[in-house]
């Protein structure tokens, strides 16, 4: 059933005849997939990638809306029985049956390794709608794409969006990885560069010998130059490590240009502890703001379960009202002090006295 | 309405069932519980997680069956099973289910279905009302006279501490229309009608009261209107039915949460008791003022392990049906301890709770039960 159809079962007779509860508190019972407005969705496959990486092909149920390519979503995964949300970027072409998400394992990340080693098909997602403003750009002005390791999903998703539509736009795919076999989409990326005549495929790995055109190594300006001498006549994207994201902007702003548009997918966050003691006002609990780093991992220690999402700062999930205090923005460093403000508990750290109302 | 609650307490012994303990050991029981608690949180998982979601996929499996089959209440057999299945239903949601997730005990499952900061119960009463009569005051305050309103609830002599009034030689019959009327009797619970005009402004139980009929009017026009009305030609058999879910699940609560703190042996405390109380000293008063019940698996479930109210109150936000499973330990360190562990089978309990309400009908105070 679309979207439209269910929110016919989402009236004020439905509502009256659930209340308290809602509509959907009944639907889910004989779907899971059922809902009046819900985005959720069916893994029907898990393609393994690599060694470390997988493919999920999910199957959204009438609420989805499409995306846009190098849009993500958060979504969200019942491990051992508790919801877990994370972002992921969606890799598929708005124009393919279904979406698809590629995940890479991720050292310590719980959702990323669940995902990776334990999804299987047939089970349940809950989806959001499809975000981000990291988009293909319009026209037909050529393209540097950077992607480095699993950065490389929502510029993939672009670049079988210009394929599915025919585009012959000039694209240089330059991609940092540790080595060939790790990775991501590599037979595909092989097979569409000889292909096409106007993509050019340039990888540069961190082990083994590099193929013909390729390299071996980190990203320097220099490099930039030697591999892609018209680098600055194209318009650049970028999406990778946070390591690798600093070198390309520097290079960028090194050589008077406009950084290019970028999508972070891991936040690099200061490992600083916080300050300061932090109260939890509707607990009544309180801790010292070091025995975390973020606000959201102090909270969580202690007992709370406030709603959180991607842990990065993207998705919202996690705002929470501070009546006061001083905190720390854990992406930039930045120490300030609030009051009566709705701030993200995963980005920030207690850099002194602070009343989170939870 | 009375001021029993503000009322002092004239004559208490202090720490009855704990006179026996050094503070020592006083603080050696609460790190027994404390352990006990923190092993059971620890290993909360997948488990916990199917026990919950299968019990509300027969909570809403049987409210559907229930009432699909009222709409076919002409037919006795149908009438009955479908009276039956709606019962069940209001009870699953009411006990296990919204008592339960309202006390927080399943927000680590992070479904925003069962959080207890959004989770609403089939019942008369708001939730956020609920959670400050119940959650704060009743389980912080327990049996605290004077303090935990749920000591005869502003209308009845539930302790032989509370000063004595007329209006007590009614209670053994209007227990029962409380009994009858549950759901109602919860829901203006927090009002206090007792303390308007003294320590709570007009204004204030106007804005519960406002909250309260909200609330209220949902389930009566879903119960009483609307679902009788689908029903067409059979509104009078889906109305019959309703109310009789609604009326057995007024009185099935009821007993359960009367035999939680007003069966015989009980404790009651004062408020100059329990000034400066430890954790450990809070534990024991929850354990003193508190009666479990007996029973097999299903019978705990339908009392949403409220039969463990000896667990539940020491251990409000486990989930209950860890109550079970870890009862026999509480009682075995209560055992070693020398402390009451007060359980029995419903009818026995039940009985004593009757007995209580008669008796403190009338004047005059009795020691014997206190200090058994």
């Amino acid at each position: 059933m679309r979207g439209t159809g269910w929110k016919l079962l989402d009236n004020p007779i439905t509502r009256a005849m659930a209340s308290p509860l809602s509509v959907d508190d009944y639907l889910t019972q004989f779907n899971p997939l059922w809902s009046v407005a819900e985005v959720r969705g069916r893994i029907e496959r898990v393609e393994r990638e690599t060694a470390d990486a997988v493919t999920l092909h999910i199957t959204p149920n009438g609420h989805w809306q499409g995306h846009r390519a190098g849009q993500h979503l958060v979504l969200g995964v019942e491990i051992e029985g508790v919801r877990h949300s994370r972002c992921f970027s969606i890799s598929s072409a708005p124009a393919d049956a279904g979406i698809t998400v590629s995940v890479k394992r991720n050292g310590q990340g719980l959702v990323s390794n669940y995902l990776v080693d334990q999804a299987r098909a047939g089970e349940i997602l809950h989806l959001s709608q499809a975000r981000g403003e990291f988009l293909l750009p319009e026209g037909n002005g050529p393209l540097l794409m950077i992607s480095g390791g699993s950065g490389i999903t929502p510029l993939m998703a672009m670049l079988r969006q210009c394929v599915r539509e025919g585009q012959q736009r000039d694209v240089v795919f330059l991609h940092y990885s540790n080595s060939y076999i790790d990775t991501l989409f590599r037979a595909e990326l092989r097979a569409l560069a000889e292909r096409f005549e106007w993509l050019t495929l340039i990888q540069v790995v961190n082990e083994g010998a590099p193929l013909a055109g390729d390299r071996r190594g980190l990203f320097s300006a220099e490099q930039l130059v030697e591999l892609v001498p018209d680098y600055a006549a194209r318009t650049p994207l970028l999406c990778g490590p946070p390591a690798l994201m600093e070198r390309v902007n520097a290079a960028f702003e090194r050589a008077g240009l406009a950084t290019p548009a970028q999508e972070q997918f891991q936040v690099k966050v200061s490992s600083a502890a916080g300050e300061g003691v932090v109260l939890f006002s509707k607990s009544g609990r309180e801790a010292a703001g070091d025995s975390a780093g973020s606000l959201l991992e102090l909270a969580e220690q202690q007992g709370l379960n406030p709603e959180s999402g991607c842990r990065m700062g993207i998705c919202h999930a996690c705002k929470c009202h501070v009546s006061e205090g001083r905190v720390r923005d854990l992406r930039n460093g930045e120490v300030r002090d609030v009051k009566d403000e709705d701030i993200q508990l995963c980005v920030h750290a207690a850099a002194g006295a602070v009343q989170v109302e939870l | 309405m009375n001021a029993a609650v503000n009322a002092m307490p004239q004559n208490i012994t202090p720490k009855r069932g704990w006179r026996h303990l050094s503070a020592e050991q006083v603080e050696a029981f609460g790190a027994e519980l404390d352990a006990l608690r923190k092993e059971v949180m620890a290993d909360l998982g997948e488990r916990d997680a199917r026990y919950i979601r299968r019990i509300l996929k027969t909570q809403r499996y049987s409210e559907v069956a229930g009432r699909a089959l009222l709409f076919a209440g002409f037919l006795p057999p149908a009438w009955i099973a479908g009276t039956a299945l709606l019962s069940l239903s209001k009870i699953l949601e009411n006990m296990e289910i919204g008592h339960n997730v309202m006390h927080g005990q399943w927000d680590w499952l992070k479904d925003p279905a069962l959080n207890s900061m959004t989770y609403d119960w089939d019942n008369t009463c708001p939730g956020d009302q609920w959670k400050h009569s119940h959650n704060y005051m009743h389980h912080t305050f327990t049996n605290i006279v004077g303090k935990d309103r749920d000591v005869g609830y502003g209308i009845m002599r539930l302790s032989d501490d509370q000063p004595w009034k007329p209006q007590y030689l009614f209670q053994p019959a209007y227990n029962w229309i409380l009994a009858a009327f549950f759901q109602w009797g919860v829901a203006l619970h927090d009002v206090e009608f007792e303390r308007i005009g003294r320590g709570k402004s007009f204004a204030e139980a106007r804005k519960q009261l406002s909250g309260i009929w909200k609330k209220a009017r949902k389930q009566v026009f879903k119960d009483y209107l609307l679902f009788p009305a689908l029903a067409g030609p059979g509104f009078v058999f889906t109305l019959a039915g309703n109310v009789t879910a609604n009326l057995i699940r007024n009185l099935w609560a009821y007993a359960v949460i009367f035999c939680g703190h007003f069966t015989e042996g009980v404790e009651m405390f004062s408020e100059e008791e329990v000034e400066g109380e430890t954790r450990s000293e809070w534990y024991l008063r929850q354990l003193l003022g508190s009666s479990n019940l007996e029973g097999g698996r299903a019978f705990h479930i339908l009392t949403g392990h409220l039969s463990h109210q000896i667990e539940h109150h020491l251990f409000p936000d486990m989930p209950a049906h860890r109550y079970a499973e870890i009862g026999p330990r509480v009682q075995e360190i209560c055992k070693r301890y020398g402390l009451q562990y007060n359980t029995g089978s419903l009818p026995r309990q039940f009985g004593t709770v009757l007995k209580r309400i008669h008796r403190l009908a009338l004047p005059g105070r009795r020691r014997a039960a206190a200090t058994a």
